[in-house]
């Protein structure tokens, strides 16, 4: 295969995230794919995205690519933390815990504005969600000290992410 | 009289795609639901377009 380049761009741009909507596998039924960015989301009826507001400049999407035995491997990792302990916060750590078995997707909006999705792809569809790597909750010791939830998903495939253009799914 | 789409083609929503939502680019004409459409019988034609034109959508499909 040919080789296509790269153009650089001179345009300011900024690293972190701005907004992670997550949904259940279950509650989700395809993306539509038109030239390799997903345009629209099919919702199973009444089903949609919820929001999660993170503590500012706490939360990134990485996707590392391995290729071992000439076989390709992609991990995308999401990280964000939730502030201060407390029961709505042990609700969120229950709930996504739980979504876990399935699995979820996210759409992720960096401070960019371009929204990102994760634990879907067009080779393994929904059957290479986001799952929870570990949510780790804890008060600090001193005065000073976050008390916080910090929670990392991760799904492992085989393509990098792609960008969403549709209205993301929310009321 | 339904709404027609500007091209004349008539549409339907696939099988196994009805009573889903689908959550698109917002369409540059006013609908009360915006970017949502939600695939049953009271969407027209002009939705119909939309989603299969300009979004692509592979739920809808050119009844010939």
């Amino acid at each position: 295969m040919s080789l296509a380049g790269f153009a650089r761009t001179c345009g300011l741009q900024s690293g972190g995230v701005k907004r992670v909507y997550l949904v259940a596998v279950p509650d989700i039924a395809s993306l539509t794919l038109v030239s390799q960015t997903y345009t629209a989301a099919t919702m199973e009826a009444g089903k949609v995205f919820k929001m999660y507001e993170f503590e500012p400049d706490t939360c990134e999407w990485k996707e590392e690519v391995k290729i071992t035995n000439n076989c390709i491997e992609i991990t995308k990792t999401l990280d964000f933390v939730l502030a201060k302990m407390s029961t709505a916060g042990r609700a969120v750590v229950s709930e996504i815990a739980l979504a876990s078995a399935c699995g979820m997707i996210a759409i992720v909006e960096d401070n960019n504005g371009t929204k990102w999705v994760l634990g879907y792809t067009e080779n393994f569809l929904k059957l290479r969600p986001l799952q929870v790597e570990s949510i780790a909750g804890g008060t600090g010791k001193k005065l000073t000290d976050a008390s916080q939830y910090v929670f990392t998903l991760k799904s492992t495939d085989n393509e990098p992410c792609r960008d969403f253009s549709g209205t993301v799914p929310i009321i | 009289m339904a709404k027609q789409a500007k091209t004349g083609n008539s549409y339907r929503i696939k099988p196994g795609y009805e009573g889903k939502d689908v959550w698109t680019p917002l369409p540059d004409y006013p609908r009360p639901d915006g970017a949502k459409f939600s695939l049953t019988s009271d969407l027209d034609q002009v939705d119909l377009a939309f989603l299969a034109e300009v979004v692509m959508y592979e739920g809808v499909e050119q009844v010939s």
